[in-house]
Order: structure tokens, then sequence, then C-alpha cells
């Protein structure tokens, strides 16, 4: 299998299955509809040569030789890797369709099925991990500006954030209320909250 | 509304005894699932109606909602959607006969916590249970 050289940032079908055949029919239904599409014929390949960053979705194979379809899902789990998997069988197994949708999976395809059906649930699935990717990154930014903030600023922004005006936050910790005005305002500044509200959703997001 | 109580009612008032709620919409198959359940100390209720048992939900406390049989259709399915979109969810497990793949990975899809094909060892179930309780 050639590796082929794509863009990181465009969002890819990742395709793994041990049959040759079920590969070169997946990538030509993705390649016939313009979108992104990489084969592997095992879990290792796999797991050798994807990178965590490409955005995207998996279509896995759940019977293979080797490292299983399930098995590659909850390697994959470990490594805290969000990308969203569908899973395609052969075989209506049902404890093997629950466990796979209890590891997260977020669908279970049989064989045959109709190809617009299997599109469909990629779209869904692509459009699922860029939200989820844009409220990752969003939520680490907000992350990297806390840690920015002296402890003072931290704990005078939290209990801002809790509701305490600035009096009770400077009788609670034996400030001046001027003081705890100037941290504030220098907490503010650092996170690039605008206003209140902006700051409380910040930090609402994160939790 | 008045709920049926058994001869199990006064561990009722016990609060640490988890509530289990059976609907099995076939008025004739006799619940050996509610013989097993009240034998390893679960408060067990059997409901025939769904709307009966969404009502009691709302004011009895239910640690888990079993979904026997026959309605592991669109009914099962739009229950499972209900009470998992409770503000305080409740896991349900379907339990079936005749179940198939595409009912189960819906099931799961809305929330279930397990899809259960009969003949399921009394062990096994058991289990489940107790780990939904958990």
């Amino acid at each position: 299998m050639v590796a082929l050289k794509m863009n990181e940032s465009e969002p890819t079908i990742f395709i793994v299955d041990d049959d040759e055949a079920v590969r070169d029919s997946l990538m030509l239904l993705f390649q016939s509809v313009g979108m992104n599409a990489r084969a592997f014929e095992s879990g290792e390949a796999f797991l050798d040569q994807f990178s965590m960053d490409t955005p995207g979705c998996l279509v896995l194979d759940i019977r293979m030789p080797g490292m299983s379809g399930l098995e590659l899902q909850n390697k994959l789990n470990a490594m805290h890797c969000i990308l969203p998997i569908i899973f395609i069988t052969g075989h209506g197994d049902i404890p093997m369709a629950v466990k796979a949708v209890q590891s997260g999976a977020i669908d279970f395809i049989q064989k045959p099925f109709r190809d617009q059906d299997l599109l469909d649930r990629i779209n869904d699935a692509i459009r699922l991990d860029i939200t989820h990717r844009q409220e990752l990154t969003q939520t680490q930014q907000i992350k990297d500006k806390l840690a920015t903030l002296t402890k003072r600023e931290y704990e005078i922004i939290m209990l801002v954030v809790d509701g305490c005006a600035n009096k009770v936050i400077a009788s609670d910790l034996n400030l001046s209320q001027r003081t705890v005005e100037l941290h504030r305002s220098h907490a503010m500044q650092k996170m690039g909250a605008k206003s209140l509200a902006h700051i409380i959703r910040m930090i609402v997001n994160i939790n | 509304m008045t709920r049926k109580l058994d001869d199990k009612s006064t561990t009722l008032n016990n609060m640490t005894q988890k509530q289990i709620a059976i609907v099995n919409t076939n008025k004739n198959t006799p619940s050996a699932l509610k013989s097993l359940l009240s034998d390893l100390g679960y408060g067990v209720e059997c409901y025939t109606q769904v709307s009966t048992l969404i009502e009691i939900t709302k004011t009895h406390p239910t640690d888990v909602i079993i979904i026997e049989s026959d309605i592991a259709n669109d009914a099962g399915l739009n229950l499972v959607k209900t009470f998992n979109q409770l503000v305080t969810p409740i896991p349900t497990i379907l339990l079936t006969d005749n179940g198939d793949l595409l009912s189960a990975v819906e099931a799961m899809k809305f929330g279930a916590l397990n899809y259960i094909e009969k003949p399921i060892a009394d062990s096994a179930l058991a289990k489940i249970v107790h780990q939904a309780c958990s």
C-alpha cells in the first residue's frame, strides 16, 4: 500500500479492512464523490501510519486476522484518539455491535449496504469530528490562557465566576477592594475576556 | 394511580435497595426475570403499559429499566430514548428473544446500556444489572 501524501487538515476517510476487494471498492466509492481516503490492510498498518491530527473518520472491518476491529478501537481509545468509528461487518453479531457502540463507535453497518447510506453516515461522522476538534481546540486555548494567570488572579477570577462581588472577594481574601479590582482587570485582559458573561462562558466551557 | 406492592413492599423503605422496573407489553409472559431479580435483593416492579411506567418513574426513583422481549421494536427504542433524555437519565437494558442487529445498533445509539439476546445465563444477567445499578 503506497502511503499517499495528503493535506493533513483535509478530512480523510481511513479504511481498515483485510479484504483487498473491499478496500478497492470503498476507495473507488469515496474517490468518486471527491473525498480523501486512505486504505490499510490491518489495524497494525493503520496505527503505524495515521496521524491523530487528521480529522475524518475510520471505516473499520470488525473481523480481521491479527488485530480485530474491536481491538483497534480499544487501542485508539487508550490513545485518547477521537476519530469517529463506523464499523462494517459481514455477519450480524449483536454482542459485537453492542460492545462496539458501548466503546464509542458511532455506527455499525451490516453488509450489504447501500453506498448512499454509508456516505451519509460518513458525512455525519466527519462533521461530528470537525465540531469535536474545534471544541477541543477552544477548550485548550482557554486552559492555556488560564495557565498564564498568577495564583492570586486565578483565585479571584474563579470567585468572580462564582458570582462574588469585588467587595465580598476583598473581605474573603483580606485584600483591599482596589487590589481585587486590579487583579481582576489583569486576569480579564490575559483571558481576552470582554465581559463578565464572556469569562463565565469560557470557564463553563472547559468544565 | 395506585402502585401494586407485593410482599417485598416492606423493603421499599430501605433506601439502599436498588429499584428495577421491568416492562413487558405481552401480558401472558410470566416474568422469570422478576423472581430472579427479587431473589437477588432488588426491588422489582413489572409493567405491561408503557404509559404507566413513564408516570411511575416520575415520582418513584428507578435505578434501571428492563425492556423485555416483544417490544424491542420501535416502541422499545422510543422508550430507550425517552429515559435517556430525562434530566437524570435512567439506564435501560433491552432483553429480547427476537433481536436483530439493526435494532441493537439503534438502541445503543439511542443510549441503551445494553441489548441482550435471550437466552442469557442468570449469572450473566445478574452481572449486567449489578453494573447498571452501580
